[in-house]
């Protein structure tokens, strides 16, 4: 199922990916010192993830829960990127991918590594 | 000055200013028409009234002095203005009477009826309406836009926070970002915030320059602000088309003065740049994105047209735009000067106190001279009759035709529609009775009521607002009899006015305490 989510709903849920089920008014206190939102705003958009099946809510305290994980989001956004950009060839991903002057010498040890473990 | 008075007459203004827009754009330094939309705006917020013996109005009203010698009718000059409020009052009270008839409620009784003060206007209901629906309009939008605005997140980036060292001002400005809009934006007037959109590239600094002045120059000359006042000013003037175009293009206006000093901040040589960068984006203000996207289209082509063709500010251009802008604001924002001589005391300005102040012309010490006032108002006394007391008689509108029987004064008076008249000028004793007896040819609607001095020396009106305790009274073949009952000793005098559609004439005698009153004793 494809749930498209905004940078900022991302934003809340980068919170629960990392800390797991929060409170709403945790997230809410996180979401105020990295980013400045006031507590509405975060409700709103905890409410909105709801609404689109990303959070679940529980009790007591209103706890939430994430319904995706981050690499299912991960895979959504790149296969998007992969059909709207690249025609739909994961190789043409790839090949862009490598082209960027900017892989350091790890990341391509790593990357020879996946390859290998993926023949 | 009234409030349609001032409709008017910025409606009038701003005709002049789109003419002078149209025309010369491209010519005229930008802030120009900040400062045109400027005086209109406060034309339509600011119940001021300057007159000025060279602005429209005089001229205005000198033409239909002109016109009104011709027709040999001594209409004075300020009743065509201030019967236009009269007249939307009298159509609002017809509307009313028509609904409290059909309603079966009894309307205006003969003798007594009920001295209203305020009458009730559905006019008035209208207007109210419209206000608050495009209140509700503007401030829904604003608020939804608002609530997108506070998930944006912030921007991260060296040469932004830079930039914004380097341009430091009095309040703190935020630099973010939002996947919800396509181009740059700004919001907030006590602590406002740049919206960058997410597709913009944050490597491009040449690019991040030149959006970031911009979008500061609306910061610091309070456009948000600005663009406000105006939505105040449509709010309020909702039914008048001129404003809302006098509003879609200060809107544009506002824009065009920015690129400009965008321009001028960077020089010219980046005229080109700069104006691609624009067909690329567009740019959307806060408090109105819904409209000004709309119209953008044109928006953008105006404003790539405008600093393609921007030239150095150069002196006469200046001089020209100083001299327009003077020039258009004093004749077409002043009101006319009082236009007609006086014998003797100058008078108040006539055309911009409506309803409440009619200036009362001074009878002062006329003999046997039949010209009261140089307003057109005659008196016509019997040629051996005396001439009044001074100070006794104040009018305007009205013809009075005084017989005289023993000690008394009978009066027939010809009101024109929303003439009036105040005589006698007596000390009169709290407690004391005043009884007008009146009655007319044709049926009219009058007010009457006691006029204190001071009302009449200030050339306050004797209409409903002036008089004390006015009542309303319908005059027709039989007489009738109204009695006041003076509250405060003091100096007064009795004021009649013609509250009705027409021309009329009617005859009276007015006594006090059973004395009647004749203000030709000599």
């Amino acid at each position: 199922m494809e749930i498209k989510l905004f940078d900022s709903e991302l934003k809340v849920m980068d919170v629960l990916w990392e800390k797991g089920d929060t409170t709403a008014k945790e997230v809410a206190s996180v979401l105020k010192e990295q980013v400045g939102w006031n507590k509405n705003t975060t409700y709103t958009l905890i409410k909105r993830c709801m609404a689109k099946g990303a959070i679940e809510r529980r009790e007591p305290n209103f706890l939430c829960r994430a319904l995706i994980s981050k690499e299912q989001v991960q895979e959504q956004e790149t296969n998007e990127l992969i059909n709207k950009v690249f025609d739909g060839s994961a190789d043409l991903l790839f090949a862009s991918l490598l082209n960027r002057k900017n892989l350091s010498a790890e990341e391509v040890e790593r990357l020879k590594k996946m390859i290998n473990e993926l023949q | 000055m009234d409030f349609l008075q001032m409709g008017l007459s910025a409606s009038i203004l701003i005709v002049v200013v789109v003419i002078i827009r149209a025309l010369a754009l491209h010519k005229l330094p930008k802030k120009t028409f900040l400062v045109l939309w400027g005086v209109v705006t406060c034309r339509l917020l600011l119940p001021l009234s300057i007159p000025f013996s060279f602005s429209f109005y005089t001229g205005m009203e000198k033409v239909k002095h002109m016109i009104m010698e011709r027709a040999g009718v001594g209409l004075p000059v300020e009743i065509a203005e201030f019967s236009a409020m009269e007249r939307i009052k009298a159509v609002g009270e017809a509307v009313g009477e028509v609904v409290g008839k059909a309603a079966g409620a009894p309307v205006g009784g003969p003798a007594g009826a009920a001295a209203s003060i305020a009458p009730f206007s559905w006019i008035g209901i209208i207007w109210l309406t419209g206000v608050w629906a495009s209140a509700l309009f503007f401030i829904t939008v604003y608020i939804k836009f608002r609530r997108e605005f506070q998930t944006s997140l912030p921007v991260k980036n060296d040469f932004i926070a830079q930039w914004l060292q380097q341009h430091p001002l009095r309040r703190t400005v935020q630099v973010r970002q939002s996947d919800r809009i396509q181009t740059p934006l700004t919001y907030g007037i006590l602590r406002p915030v740049i919206l960058l959109p997410k597709n913009i590239d944050l490597t491009d600094e040449a690019a991040l320059r030149v959006i970031l002045t911009h979008e500061l120059v609306h910061i610091r000359r309070f456009d948000v602000l600005a663009k406000w006042v105006l939505t105040i000013a449509v709010c309020v003037h909702w039914y008048n088309p001129f404003v809302w175009v006098m509003y879609i293009l200060a809107n544009r206006d506002i824009e065009l003065s920015c690129d400009e000093k965008v321009v001028r901040t960077f020089g010219e040589t980046m005229k080109s740049a700069y104006a691609m960068m624009l067909v690329n984006m567009k740019e959307a203000k806060s408090g109105l994105p819904l409209l000004v996207n709309h119209f953008s289209k044109n928006c953008i082509e105006e404003r790539i047209v405008a600093i393609m063709k921007m030239k150095k500010a150069s002196l006469a251009g200046i001089f020209l735009a100083m001299a327009l802008v003077v020039g258009t604001v004093s004749v077409f924002a002043t009101n006319a000067a009082s236009t007609t001589a006086s014998a003797g005391k100058e008078q108040k300005n006539t055309t911009d106190q409506v309803p409440e102040m009619i200036a009362a012309q001074n009878s002062s010490g006329q003999n046997n001279s039949l010209d009261i006032t140089d307003s057109g108002d005659s008196m016509m006394g019997p040629e051996d009759g005396p001439a009044p007391k001074e100070g006794s008689i104040h009018s305007t509108g009205a013809t009075i035709i005084p017989t005289f029987t023993d000690n008394s004064t009978h009066m027939d008076v010809e009101l024109i529609q929303g003439g009036a008249f105040v005589i006698g000028r007596e000390t009169w004793e709290e407690g004391d009775e005043v009884v007008f007896r009146v009655h007319a040819e044709e049926e009219m609607v009058l007010y009457v009521g006691v006029v204190p001095v001071e009302g009449m020396e200030k050339g306050l009106g004797y209409n409903g607002y002036g008089l004390f305790a006015p009542k309303e009274i319908q005059v027709g073949p039989e007489v009738q009899q109204v009695s006041f009952t003076i509250p405060e000793t003091g100096e007064y005098g009795f004021g009649v006015q013609n509250y009705d559609r027409e021309n009329g004439t009617l005859s009276f005698e007015l006594e006090i305490n059973k004395v009647f009153i004749n203000p030709f004793r000599g």
